[in-house]
């Protein structure tokens, strides 16, 4: 038994490198090493420049009109000087002054709209798909309140959530895929560039 | 003073791997899950090889070395903590920081949907005390190993 033990703990030292190895390249072939303008290597620079994943809010806040947000709706907000892209944070609009969001300390929760005003810049966004489809994007959206928020969750995994990804996949639930890169993960600047996404009311600098 | 040293970079290093290994894991869930478990079974062997190799000074070691190694969890934590009860300013860095660091154990907090009470927020909490789990396997295995070989040896 003693010596089972042992074997297991020394053995580690090839093992672990080995299961590195592996599941780099396991994650490599299914996605196809395909990412166009992967993230990673831009928040990576960006973050080697001095930049913040979020950025940092000038605490003038932005007058984003959110009277006409319905149901489905997505909302971005960001701040200057962020290592993530132009927009750095997103949430899915459930009811009239509520939406939900992933945030680092807290998991997938509810949120008034009204705080995406305390950032530099907002944008409200309506993504062109049936009313049906976007109440089920919402019902699916909801049914995540309370999961794990993790950074780097990859997209296949419906138990790990960042803000992005959670209105990705609720919207992929319904047939529509709003990342044009193909990425392994997802940021709220995609969103934006998706070609099913229409700009319904802005505030602050836009890209 | 060697054999802690030792047993600290042994267990960062693994810890190091282990967030790997569970980050790249969760592309392919559950394996991310089973991983999580795979390395709470290493700290418990470690524990264990830990006892055979100084009985008597196991206990300390682990709990000093645990604790070695979990020094980047710790001062994040730390950080974490003071900037929500305010006392300290700390950027979105450090809490993406402390949850990269505690990657072996988010497949753990997955499964628990957690309470806020009160602004207490019960998530936040278990995130910041996750490294407690290095510790409290590596020595609680020296402990439960120790017991068992002096019942079945002595």
């Amino acid at each position: 038994m003693k010596n089972y033990l042992k074997r297991f703990w020394y053995a580690q030292k090839l093992l672990l490198p080995l299961f590195i190895l592996v599941l780099l390249f396991s994650v490599g072939i299914v996605s196809g090493f395909s990412a166009r303008n992967s993230i990673a290597g831009s928040y990576l620079s960006n973050l080697l420049t001095g930049k913040e994943s979020t950025g940092s809010w000038a605490g003038v806040p932005n007058h984003i009109d959110l009277s006409e947000a319905k149901p489905g709706d997505i909302l971005l907000a960001g701040n200057s000087s962020a290592a993530y892209g132009h927009f750095t944070h997103a949430g899915i609009i459930v009811d009239t002054n509520m939406l939900l969001e992933g945030y680092a300390d807290c998991g997938i929760v509810l949120a008034p709209a009204s705080r995406y005003r305390n950032y530099d810049w907002a944008c409200l966004l309506r993504v062109q798909v049936s009313e049906p489809q976007q109440s089920a994007a919402v019902v699916y959206a909801l049914a995540q309140q309370g999961k794990t928020f993790y950074p780097g969750a990859f997209k296949p995994n419906e138990q790990l959530w960042n803000c992005t990804k959670l209105i990705w996949s609720a919207y992929r639930q319904v047939g529509v895929d709003l990342d044009p890169n193909r990425d392994l993960w997802i940021t709220p600047d995609a969103l934006y560039q998706s070609p099913f996404v229409k700009v319904i009311a802005s505030s602050g600098r836009q890209p | 003073m060697n054999g802690l040293l030792r047993i600290s970079l042994r267990l960062f290093l693994m810890h190091i791997a282990m967030i790997i290994i569970i980050w790249l894991g969760g592309y392919f869930h559950p394996l991310e899950q089973i991983f999580a478990g795979y390395y709470i079974i290493l700290l418990a062997v470690g524990g264990c090889c830990l006892t055979e190799q100084h009985p008597a000074q196991a206990p300390r070691l682990a709990l000093l070395g645990g604790g070695i190694s979990q020094i980047p969890g710790l001062l994040l934590a730390l950080a974490n903590l003071l900037s929500y009860n305010q006392i300290l300013n700390v950027s979105s860095d450090w809490t993406y920081a402390l949850l990269i660091w505690q990657t072996p154990f988010v497949p753990w907090l997955t499964n628990i949907n957690y309470p806020v009470l009160k602004e207490i927020q019960f998530y936040f909490l278990a995130l910041n005390f996750a490294w407690l789990i290095v510790v409290g396997c590596v020595f609680g295995s020296t402990i439960t190993y120790q017991h068992i070989t002096k019942h079945r040896w002595d």
